[in-house]
């Protein structure tokens, strides 16, 4: 990829061989968005600044594409690697207002759950927040952006048995939080 | 269909949690992708990044290998050399101990030079007394003996 200080953002242009085409980003923006969210916690305003980061990083030439695994999986590991880095600087420098900043979204995951459909959903997606955050993570990848539990471990930088262990006890964790929801039902 | 290398179980279970996850996703809208990559170009002309090291795999495996390698290689170097130029008895053949007092005072670590009589004939001096032959010369540096018939 060449990258001229001063050129105007049109005339970048990639090397097809070490770097993604723009076109295949932009492709893959908005699940790459919707990851750097579940990264993030679902703040969209941190998740905004992460995506900024991540074309930063592509356009500046320090993440680099090697064709070793897929595009997806490779922005994926990209975005989780600059969400850990902007989420360990955001502990650092602003702890209090991430307490005051929790305290300020907590009505509006109040007002998240007005959008829930189900009662099985609304379980599910209490179960969800019990979750550890590799558990979480896993599910989100695998469920939500359709990766391969192999696909999720490269993008985690974890090991595939660790990625399946993960994936199975959140799902084991998830059917539980349905098992009461079933019962009630059974009973009806 | 979820890509997992297992067979699902209960895939009532899989459309549940995937609705749950779109249902998360759902007041989230992605911002534009022209939007985000010109402000990062802006960000990249105001704040020039400084590249990665070309390849982190060789700094960090490889080149300490080859640094060890050549570390183990230098001090067997070293090694060879101080062996090869140490000790003083490599070019000097004792030709047998000396009975006289001179020799005797001479000091222990230094080796005598032997100088070859014109017949090449080394004799010890102990036995010059006894055969009709060139004289030997020992020499010690610096004391030099020396023994004439």
């Amino acid at each position: 990829m060449s990258y001229e200080h001063g050129a105007s953002v049109t005339n970048l242009t990639m090397n097809p061989h070490s770097q993604p085409s723009r076109h295949a980003l932009a492709d893959l923006h908005d699940s790459a968005y919707r990851w750097a969210l579940a990264c993030c916690g679902y703040r969209q305003e941190t998740a905004r600044e992460v995506m900024q980061m991540v074309y930063v990083e592509i356009l500046g030439g320090r993440a680099v594409f090697d064709g070793r695994s897929t595009l997806k999986t490779w922005l994926f590991a990209v975005v989780r690697n600059v969400a850990l880095r902007y989420a360990a600087a955001e502990a650092r420098a602003q702890a209090l207002q991430e307490a005051l900043r929790r305290q300020a979204q907590e009505p509006a995951d109040d007002g998240g759950d007005a959008l829930v459909r189900g009662e099985a959903r609304a379980a599910i997606r209490a179960a969800l927040k019990t979750l550890s955050p590799q558990q979480r993570q896993v599910i989100e990848l695998v469920y939500f952006h359709e990766l391969t539990v192999a696909e999720s471990a490269a993008v985690l930088g974890i090991g595939v048995g660790a990625a399946r262990q993960h994936f199975h006890r959140a799902k084991r964790a998830l059917a539980a939080a349905l098992a009461p929801l079933k019962e009630a039902n059974g009973a009806h | 269909m979820v890509r997992t290398e297992r067979p699902m179980e209960g895939p009532g279970l899989d459309e549940e949690i995937r609705a749950a996850l779109v249902d998360v996703h759902a007041p989230h809208a992605a911002p534009a992708f022209e939007a985000q990559w010109a402000a990062a170009g802006e960000a990249l002309r105001a704040h020039p990044v400084r590249p990665r090291l070309p390849d982190r795999l060789f700094f960090r495996r490889v080149l300490p290998a080859w640094a060890a390698a050549a570390l183990i290689l230098a001090a067997l170097a070293v090694g060879t050399l101080v062996s090869d130029t140490g000790g003083r008895g490599s070019q000097a053949r004792p030709v047998g101990s000396l009975t006289t007092a001179d020799a005797d005072s001479a000091p222990a670590d230094l080796a005598p030079v032997v100088w070859y009589a014109p017949t090449d004939v080394l004799l010890n001096v102990s036995s010059l007394a006894h055969h009709e032959r060139p004289a030997v010369l020992v020499a010690y540096d610096p004391i030099q003996l020396e023994v004439q018939r």
